[in-house]
């Protein structure tokens, strides 16, 4: 699987004590790397808590992730990322 | 039946208060009560022992000092007998019990507990010693008193000893409250008189100390220079210590003077305290026999029992009478808690304290009149007007003109407190409770608190001296606070807690590292200024190096770089820096260094004259420009050209070709073949020797950078031809005055050029203006103050500044077609160009600019397609392409036209208008996902299905039959489960029919455990099912542990899960210090292996 190219030991361990191995193989990497750039151009520190908690997320469409965290950027403002580090709950709007 | 309480003489606020404790008693065994200092909570606790005085009674104390003043309290009243009226009271101090075994307290005879300033059982030690106690005495009946319950208030271990939620010994345990307002809204507390005198001379030593760091160099620090210059000035005319003593202190009053409780430098020890304050009050007239100092402090031990016996009965050390001389008593903590002095006439506060309880007790020296404010008031009372001013004029007091006589009451009551250190916060929350206070009281809301309100003044008599000049040091005490180094040591934190110092301009900070929205520190605005002015050869640039700096972004001079060089050059002796080197420091070489010294210097050689002045200076620390392309002569150089022109049979050399021999390419090559043909085509008149020459091997002129005066000669051209000078901006020609659409010479831009940079006035512009030029619509000639000014006022009357760019207008807010200002062309360039952060980009967005991405309309994003389209010949626009112009990827690109095609490709029908208009230009809407329903979907995922046993679908699974996996398939099924997964409940009808194709809803294990868990730990699935819809079993389990073994509430009062749940790891470490690693590692692992 692709994720141990990315991810380290400790929340790859984590992930799959979380995570259906199914759901797992089912991601797609080209995906993955899209979205993860995309949180890591906007400045997500804690990209690896997104992997753990939200794995969900990168299994989903690029552009209406893209387009949700633009939404969810002009909500929160400047500091969004800090926002979302302190209460990662608010990814849950990706998701809906 | 009432009863008689005159024996202990409880004052009446008191016997309502005692009542209800016995009231509490009938169904608790621990009561409590809150009594402000100085309105005889001792009596209460003595009325206690005393109605039980046939049980043994121990009462416990924080201080042998108060033991003294209880004893003294009993001794004093001639209705009392110690040993007759108390057999069975034990009198004793906490600290008693520490030394004493489980045994020994569990041996210890009492019925009947009284726990004086009861907020000290958080001390661990006489906490857990009190517990035991009361653990090992089933039967026994508690009673707790104390001026304040919370224990080490804003620290770290600040605990409130009747928490209702925390299960303290006296939680929910308190009957009756009765505060220092209480006190005095009843009048059994006075007011006050305050008077405090800043100590503006020691803060200002403070800032002159800071204002060393201060470089008079920088603008900022000079402003501070100056005004600290001007504080100086203040200082010199403002009142001193010496002037409030005199206004306020009576020749023979009775004063108690707080000291702190360590002396600062050896000098502020209670001796010279002592000294300093014996020359304030000879100033005041005194002589020295009228000055009578007492002293007390913890080592003073019996000596200082006899002072505080001689400083209560009003003698000196000899037993003389002393009352008609000034008595002053020094003390630390003595008289803090409990032991009070009779008749004091104030307090004098020299110790700075943050802890309000210390406050309020030293404080309540001043307000402890043994009850009789009351009487004296009612006394005062029956005076008149002119009796009460003759008193005042008698006792020195004074009293402004047209006082009332409550006023003047009030003026004889009050005690004064002299605060000479600055505690000023506490005296006016007092004075705003107090007024709140008889607010809530008028209006009837009523509490369990027992007063009535006869008070109709609620205000202190507060006179700060200096007021306004501390306000004003404070103020550049502050500011000094964030001076360059204090600035530096918090960025110091930040990168000491993250390991960088990749500071959000955003961020605020109270200590360095914490975000705080409301933080007074703006780190991310003084990394960003040190990002931009800081040379990093400076020592300020190298110490910000030191903890992590990044200056790439800042453009660094010339002259900047040049000192980097010359110290790699003073280290090395040469300047030979390898084309990679990368460095911090300018020799040594850093794999992640910021400045790319090796470059720098790479092209100083290539471009720089060495008989220039920066070429002089270069040569002065060891450049070498041999290699430099101007080094072979041109005929030498020409003989190359003409090698590559015989091998290749033109003379189109690309600009980075490089060369040793002419027509091969090498990386390292010594020539810049490609470089001198461009500057061949550039300077080279082609009628010239030279020109000839070349022209001879393939040379190519056409491209040629034409000088003004070329340039100009064809715009005559095209004036001649066409009688003005309105070329068109998309004008190429080769002749001047014929449209070529593949002419050389883009004559449109530079006459547009001309009219925005050329002065009318000048030659060029004189010029111009002979062949028709218009200069009319110059957005230039304004300068970019008067332009903002104008945009100002755009601003001020439209409120936003949301400019057409084709807005034209004269006044700056009226549209006007003839307009000469081309006000939306410069708030476009504005926005395109200027930094939020520079000093420019603060003032626009002082008038609402808006810097982030335009909100284009479908128009004009279609235009920009359409240029797109022009340049590449299709609309295979990559998602992630930025632009400014349609055509050219910009990585800052303010257009995102690729996610702006992406999204019409799944949002335009292709038969409506705007889809024939994009077709038009070779859009291609064939991947888009949704044109199928959702059951001709589901049809294809039952094929997968059907074909492979499953539904395990990889979310980039394409295709065209539903099976087969096709690389330019049409059908993304593979996003489509992932849809489904999402959006279909799995018990719906749709939801059922995919579970028969083998969908699994379900991306998660351990839900189950999850479940189980959360029942067991009381924690609501439905308030926090988004929290536990995400978290896994392992991070769960983890924080509940770490929460329960820290004694922080897993769920607040609302069931929600506490905010750990949901942060993340990064945060959680700020924040609470621990890492995810360490509580699985800690919480879970080593849980589950032991």
């Amino acid at each position: 699987m692709f994720l141990n190219k990315y991810i380290n030991k400790f929340y790859l361990n984590l992930i799959y004590d979380n995570y259906e191995e199914d759901f797992i193989n089912s991601l797609d990497e080209e995906n993955f790397i899209k979205i993860s750039n995309l949180f890591k151009n906007n400045n997500f520190y804690f990209i690896n808590d997104i992997y753990l908690n939200y794995l969900e997320i990168f299994n989903l469409d690029y552009e209406e992730v893209f387009n949700k965290l633009e939404i969810l950027k002009n909500k929160l403002g400047n500091n969004y990322n800090y926002i979302i580090g302190n209460d990662m709950r608010y990814l849950e709007f990706l998701m809906n | 039946m009432n009863k008689d309480y005159s024996k202990i003489g409880l004052y009446p606020h008191n016997i309502n208060g005692y009542e209800k404790v016995i009231e509490g008693y009938k169904n608790n065994s621990v009561v409590s009560v809150i009594r402000a200092t100085g309105t005889g909570k001792t009596y209460i606790g003595l009325q206690l022992a005393l109605d039980n005085n046939d049980k043994k009674t121990m009462y416990f104390v924080p201080s042998y000092a108060i033991i003294e003043h209880i004893t003294s309290t009993i001794n004093d009243n001639p209705n009392l007998d110690l040993t007759r009226d108390f057999p069975n009271l034990d009198l004793r101090v906490y600290q008693s019990l520490v030394n004493m075994s489980y045994e020994e307290i569990k041996n210890l005879d009492v019925d009947i507990l009284i726990l004086d300033e009861f907020h000290h059982l958080g001390a661990p030690v006489w906490g857990a010693r009190i517990k035991t106690l009361i653990e090992t005495h089933p039967n026994i009946k508690i009673f707790g008193m104390t001026a304040y319950t919370v224990r080490d208030r804003n620290t770290p271990y600040e605990r409130d000893m009747i928490n209702p939620y925390t299960n303290e010994l006296f939680s929910n345990t308190d009957v009756s409250h009765y505060d220092i307002c209480d006190g005095m809204i009843n009048r059994v507390l006075p007011l006050l008189i305050y008077r405090s005198a800043w100590l503006v001379n020691e803060l200002y030593q403070k800032i002159e100390e800071e204002a060393k760091d201060l470089d008079p160099t920088l603008s900022e620090d000079k402003k501070l220079l100056e005004l600290i210059k001007n504080a100086k000035r203040l200082i010199q005319k403002a009142p001193s210590i010496i002037d409030v003593i005199k206004q306020n202190i009576i020749p023979d009053g009775k004063y108690i003077y707080f000291c702190p409780p360590k002396s600062k430098d050896g000098k502020n020890d209670i001796d010279t305290i002592m000294q300093e304050a014996k020359e304030w009050f000879l100033a005041m007239g005194l002589k020295e026999e009228d000055i009578i100092f007492y002293k007390t402090t913890s080592k003073m031990r019996k000596l200082g029992k006899q002072n505080r016996d001689a400083f209560y009965y009003d003698v000196d050390l000899e037993g003389n009478s002393v009352s008609n001389k000034l008595r002053v008593m020094f003390a630390i903590n003595q008289y803090n808690e409990g032991v009070h002095a009779p008749n004091v006439n104030g307090v004098i506060m020299g110790r700075y304290t943050s802890s309000d309880i210390v406050y309020f007790e030293e404080l309540g020296r001043a307000l402890s009149v043994k009850g009789d404010t009351l009487k004296k008031y009612e006394e005062y009372q029956k005076y008149s007007l002119e009796e009460l001013l003759d008193l005042c004029k008698q006792r020195k007091i004074y009293v402004e003109d047209n006082i009332t006589k409550e006023k003047i009451i009030n003026k004889l009551l009050s005690p004064v407190v002299i605060d000479l250190v600055n505690n000023i916060g506490f005296i006016k929350e007092l004075e705003n409770n107090l007024k709140d206070r008889i607010k809530e009281i008028s209006k009837k809301t009523g509490n369990h608190r027992d007063n009535t309100l006869t008070l109709k003044e609620t205000y202190f008599d507060i006179v700060i001296q200096n007021e306004d000049l501390f306000t004003v040091l404070n103020d550049l005490s502050q500011r000094l606070a964030n001076s360059w180094d204090k600035m530096y040591e918090y960025a110091k934190q930040y990168y000491e807690h993250y390991g960088n110092l990749e500071v959000p301009q955003w961020f605020k900070t109270n200590n360095g590292y914490d975000y705080d929205e409301n933080g007074k520190i703006n780190l991310g605005a003084w990394i960003a200024c040190q990002r931009l002015r800081i040379s990093p050869t400076s020592e300020r640039g190298q110490k910000l190096l030191a903890i992590g700096m990044r200056f790439e972004n800042k453009f660094l001079t010339w002259d900047e770089m040049y000192e980097y060089a010359k110290i790699y050059y003073e280290h090395h002796g040469n300047l030979e820096v390898p084309y990679k080197f990368k460095t911090n420091n300018g020799y040594e070489y850093d794999e992640n260094g910021k400045i790319n010294l090796g470059q720098w210097i790479n092209r100083q050689r290539q471009k720089i004259d060495p008989t220039s002045e920066r070429g002089q200076k270069l040569l002065a620390i060891g450049m070498r420009f041999e290699n430099k392309i101007c080094t072979l002569t041109w005929d030498e150089m020409y003989e190359y050209a003409k090698i590559y022109y015989e091998k290749h049979g033109n003379l189109e050399v690309p600009q980075w070709f490089k060369t040793n021999n002419g027509y091969e390419y090498d990386e390292n090559g010594k020539i810049n073949l490609g470089l001198w043909i461009v500057r061949q085509r550039h300077n080279v008149d082609p009628t010239s020797e030279r020109g000839q020459k070349l022209l001879a091997i393939g040379m190519r002129f056409e491209n040629k950078f034409l000088t003004w005066d070329e340039m100009y000669e064809l715009a005559k051209k095209y004036y001649e031809k066409h009688g003005n000078l309105e070329v068109p901006h998309s004008f190429k020609t080769n002749n001047g005055y014929e449209y070529s659409e593949h002419g050389k010479i883009n004559l449109g831009p530079w006459v547009d050029r001309q009219r925005q940079r050329v002065d009318p006035t000048s030659e060029h512009g004189q010029k111009l203006l002979a062949i028709g030029m218009r200069f009319e619509n110059k957005i230039c000639t304004l300068t970019w103050d008067e332009m903002y000014e104008l945009a100002k006022k755009y601003y001020e009357k439209h409120g936003n500044l949301e400019v057409s760019q084709k807005f034209k207008t004269n006044n700056g807010y009226e549209y006007d077609e003839n307009g000469k200002v081309n006000l939306g062309q410069w708030i476009n360039r504005q926005r395109q160009r200027v930094d939020p952060t520079s000093e420019h980009g603060q003032k626009l967005l002082a008038i609402g600019m808006r810097f982030e991405n335009k909100f284009l309309t479908w128009d004009e994003m279609y235009e920009l397609a359409k240029k797109y389209y022009e340049k590449h010949g299709n609309l295979e626009v990559p998602h992630s392409f930025k632009t400014n112009n349609g055509y050219e990827y910009s990585e800052h690109g303010k257009i995102n036209l690729g996610f702006w095609i992406a999204t019409q490709r799944q949002s335009v029908a292709p038969t409506s208008e705007r889809g024939q208009k994009l077709l038009a230009i070779g859009m291609r809407f064939e991947n888009k996902i949704c044109t199928l329903t959702w059951d001709e979907m589901y049809e294809l995922a039952k094929l997968y299905y059907e074909h492979h046993g499953n539904l395990k679908v990889p979310s980039s699974f394409k295709t065209n039959n539903g099976y087969e996996y096709d690389e330019n398939g049409k059908i993304n099924l593979g996003k489509w489960i992932v849809k489904q997964r999402e959006k279909v409940i799995p018990t719906s009808e749709r939801g059922q029919m995919l579970i028969k194709i083998g969908m699994v809803f379900s991306v998660r294990k351990n839900k189950e455990d999850v479940k189980i868990f959360c029942l067991e730990n009381n924690i609501d699935l439905e308030k926090n099912k988004i929290t536990l819809n995400h978290i896994s079993i392992q991070e769960l389990v983890a924080k509940t542990r770490y929460l329960k073994e820290q004694n922080i509430d897993i769920v607040d009062a609302n069931g929600l899960l506490h905010e750990i749940y949901s942060m993340s790891n990064v945060n959680m470490q700020v924040k609470y210090n621990i890492s995810l690693e360490v509580l699985i590692d800690k919480y879970y692992l080593t849980y589950s292996r032991k």
